[in-house]
């Protein structure tokens, strides 16, 4: 009897420490995922941000530096100066750009955080890069924005023909007290810089003075392939 | 994440630090060798081949004629055009010596020490560059020529003395010498000059 009890309670402990050690997995996953999209987020807030987002791309780019310059060790090494002096530079270009680049994210929702109406998961949509390829020119134009604008009231139609006027590509429309961009090609990249500065002139032209006529009570983004 | 977030930066300052390598430490990828070389007034001329492209230059090293150490070191010609540019015949003095593309060695013949060389894939070639009585300044010990390997398979040591003339820079030190295509020497009117043939650099040089 006393056999049994001693197994359930170390069957108990057992379970105990695997779905703890399971919490803690999923605990660092989420704050893996979490830095790589802080990481993307980041990277989109300034130019050259492709280098630092950490896609593997960037490898291939330097690569395409540094092979021919080791071939050059095998023609002379005393011009190895010039590739020390490419890579020392491109070194000192990341370094800049990393070092703006950092606190970004942050930057970004603080940002958001100053609109008198609520801009949903700005960073997380910054930071998100899902289905995204390397190539401007592959899925770059494939992309599909929408940003969806809630009023604090119903929306007349001439709403939708002040946003056809920020964008004349995109599609608006109205619908109640909701108020819908769509755009059916927008320009993707290595980063999501182009949806920051979209985003930051929207809000500058169309947004603000639009709540100063009539409430937003929320603003959402969305960019999917 | 830290490998994506950093992995382009570490990647960076290796590739750095490996060029850098390469491009400070004495030897430079494929082994350059010594295609022929020769001495004239104290200026001693270098044919270099190598390299991956296989380009030849020639330069000229200007060595103090007491101690061998280089005092200046210019690269004369570097083009597809080297006998043009070397000009071997002509501008040399008639001791210049065209030398073995991998190996050079001393024999003892005849109580007299000879200078002979052989190229690579050319086994049964020798040639006799120099002859010298063995009672000569230059000292070279009838026992340690005779270890000399004519196959050029086993590494030998060779005692180099000072015995008056000018000074040798290795005076009385062993050189522990590599048969294969380490050693190229050039024979001027009574001066033997030892060179490094991976990396040009004059290894001594002595009057005869």
């Amino acid at each position: 009897m006393a056999d049994l009890d001693d197994l359930a309670a170390r069957g108990r402990r057992a379970r105990a420490e695997r779905d703890a050690a399971d919490t803690r997995a999923a605990g660092d996953r989420a704050r893996a995922e979490e830095r790589s999209r802080r990481l993307v987020a980041d990277a989109a807030t300034v130019p050259l941000g492709f280098a630092i987002a950490g896609r593997s791309e960037a490898y291939a780019l330097l690569m395409m530096v540094a092979v021919p310059s080791l071939l050059l060790t095998l023609e002379d090494p005393a011009l190895l100066v010039w590739p020390i002096g490419l890579h020392a530079g491109i070194l000192g270009l990341l370094l800049v750009v990393k070092l703006a680049s950092l606190g970004g994210a942050r930057r970004e929702d603080a940002w958001a955080a100053r609109f008198p109406f609520r801009l949903e998961g700005w960073s997380a949509t910054l930071g998100d890069l899902s289905g995204r390829t390397f190539g401007r020119y592959t899925s770059g134009p494939s992309l599909k924005l929408t940003i969806a604008i809630e009023l604090s009231a119903v929306a007349g139609p001439e709403l939708a023909d002040i946003l056809t006027g920020f964008d004349p590509k995109a599609e608006a429309k109205v619908s109640g007290a909701r108020l819908e961009l769509r755009r059916a090609s927008f320009p993707g990249a290595e980063t999501n810089r182009p949806l920051l500065l979209y985003v930051h002139r929207l809000a500058k032209e169309v947004l603000l003075p639009l709540h100063e006529k009539q409430p937003i009570a929320q603003v959402s983004v969305e960019l999917a392939t | 994440v830290i490998l994506k977030e950093w992995g382009l930066f570490l990647v960076l300052v290796a590739e750095l630090a490996g060029f850098g390598w390469l491009r400070w430490q004495p030897f430079h990828g494929p082994a350059v060798r010594i295609q022929a070389l020769a001495v004239q007034e104290g200026r001693l001329y270098v044919e270099e081949w190598g390299g991956a492209t296989l380009a030849d230059w020639l330069r000229q090293d200007a060595i103090d004629p007491q101690t061998g150490v280089l005092l200046e070191r210019e690269v004369l010609a570097r083009s597809p055009q080297r006998s043009q540019a070397f000009g071997r015949s002509a501008a040399l003095d008639p001791g210049f010596i065209e030398l073995p593309k991998r190996h050079a060695s001393f024999k003892l013949q005849d109580d007299k020490h000879f200078l002979r060389t052989r190229c690579a894939g050319e086994r049964s070639t020798t040639r006799v560059l120099g002859a010298r009585d063995p009672d000569g300044p230059f000292a070279l010990s009838a026992d340690e020529l005779a270890r000399l390997d004519d196959q050029g398979d086993v590494r030998w040591k060779l005692r180099l003395e000072a015995l008056g003339g000018a000074p040798l820079p290795d005076a009385g030190a062993e050189m522990v010498c590599p048969v294969r295509g380490v050693l190229v020497f050039a024979l001027d009117r009574g001066r033997l000059v030892g060179v490094d043939a991976k990396t040009g650099n004059v290894l001594w040089h002595t009057q005869l």
